[in-house]
């Protein structure tokens, strides 16, 4: 083996950047500990076919759902990138994303009421209730995912609440459902109980409300339901 | 004019700066949004099962949120991150041993007892073991069994890295290298029983 002194991970893209000859790449090849890890690096780097797997699209969207609501504040002054970057616009398949897909006048129709449901919900007979709601949307719904079975739901417990719901809205901004979850914080709803054979192509969207005593005292951000 | 986009440095920057605070979290959820289809391919071929690939993904990316006060920019956010992420999927799969291993096919031909056996199943000393098998292994061997046993990397994995044709060579490469390295150690094994019983006994 060279003499070269084994090298850490802060040094993986500098020595990544070196030529075959250099002496720490030399080292590399010789050093069954510091080639694998430089051989892992450049794997890691390489997502190759496996990127175009379905279930990596899928991942991607709920990695991106879950980084939103967990990480990023629902009212912080973002960065001045846009989050949505043409390269990553690109890779997330959603089915709100297939649902945008067919035409500019069909995906401004939906951003418009996706912008309406937002601004305007909640209207009607639980205005007072939703309006009393501290803080908004803090209850954060960490896992959504539909299949034949039914729509699969995990959230936050909201201190003080003692049942949940989840509000099931049209692409209009239309309550298409209301379903008790119960007072735990995950749960599965059949799809029998779904608005899903009504109007499959119809977008869905789903905010969860946090109950005590039959009071609405917090809810979710409204988000797409996804597709199976 | 749209802004031009925000380093991965110049986010750090900003997820640092006000770390828990709004402006900061919402670098941090850029940053690592950035990032995110990497680590969980890299957690997907680890686990190869995708819900238990996207636990450890988000384990990955909040890990990586809360050591964020800590990154001292000596190396790229990338490869900070890949750190991160290679911890949690070792931590996550049960490391093969370097002289059987089932996945990998390896033939059933009994192993050795003896301490230079139990001081690489243990993985002890790592640098009489890299001795080890830079003596007795050639590149690729070592190379294929180290990712293997330390790196936890499946065959099919390992096969990609050694850019290897298929999961098959891989296999015998492994199986090759584990075969030199178990006759190593008998060699080892029976040098150092030879010269025990060279020692006068004592008194």
């Amino acid at each position: 083996m060279s003499d070269v002194q084994c090298f850490d991970a802060s040094a993986l893209d500098r020595v990544l950047a070196l030529p075959d000859e250099h002496p720490e790449r030399r080292h590399a090849r010789a050093c069954p500990r510091c080639g694998a890890l430089l051989e892992s690096y450049r794997l890691y780097q390489e997502p190759g076919t496996d990127a175009d797997a379905p279930h990596v699209a899928s991942a991607d969207a709920r990695l991106d759902a879950w980084l939103r609501e967990e990480i990023a504040p629902v009212a912080a002054p973002s960065p001045r990138v846009s989050t949505m970057t043409p390269n990553r616009r690109a890779t997330r398949v959603t089915r709100w994303d297939a649902l945008l897909r067919p035409g500019p006048a069909l995906a401004l129709a939906a951003a418009i009421a996706v912008v309406a449901l937002v601004a305007l919900w909640p209207r009607g007979d639980r205005t007072m209730q939703m309006r009393g709601a501290p803080g908004g949307a803090t209850v954060a719904v960490t896992s959504v995912r539909l299949d034949d079975e039914g729509l699969h739901l995990m959230w936050s417990a909201h201190p003080g609440a003692d049942a949940y719901e989840a509000i099931l809205l049209a692409g209009d901004g239309r309550e298409a459902a209301r379903i008790p979850l119960g007072a735990g914080t995950a749960t599965t709803v059949p799809r029998a109980r779904l608005p899903l054979s009504t109007a499959p192509a119809d977008p869905l969207f789903l905010r969860i409300a946090a109950l005590s005593g039959g009071e609405v005292i917090a809810t979710s951000t409204v988000r797409p339901l996804p597709g199976p | 004019m749209p802004h031009p986009p925000l380093s991965d440095e110049e986010l750090v920057q900003r997820a640092v700066r006000d770390h828990g605070g709004p402006a900061g979290r919402a670098a941090a959820s850029e940053l690592l949004g950035r990032h995110r289809r990497a680590v969980y391919i890299w957690c997907w071929r680890y686990v190869r099962d995708p819900d238990r690939a996207l636990d450890l993904a988000q384990e990955v990316l909040l890990a990586a949120y809360r050591a964020l006060p800590g990154f001292e920019s000596r190396s790229k956010f990338g490869s900070w991150l890949f750190v991160i992420a290679r911890n949690c999927c070792l931590k996550a799969v049960r490391g093969p041993s370097l002289l059987r291993d089932d996945e990998a096919e390896i033939d059933d031909l009994p192993h050795p007892d003896g301490d230079p056996q139990r001081l690489v199943e243990r993985h002890e000393d790592e640098e009489r073991l890299r001795r080890l098998l830079v003596d007795h292994l050639d590149e690729d061997e070592r190379r294929a069994l180290w990712l293997r046993c330390f790196e936890r990397m499946p065959v099919e994995e390992i096969g990609r890295v050694m850019r290897l044709e298929n999961a098959t060579g891989a296999r015998a490469l492994l199986q090759r290298a584990r075969r030199r390295l178990r006759a190593a150690l008998d060699r080892a094994r029976d040098t150092e029983a030879g010269a025990a019983a060279a020692e006068p006994s004592g008194g």
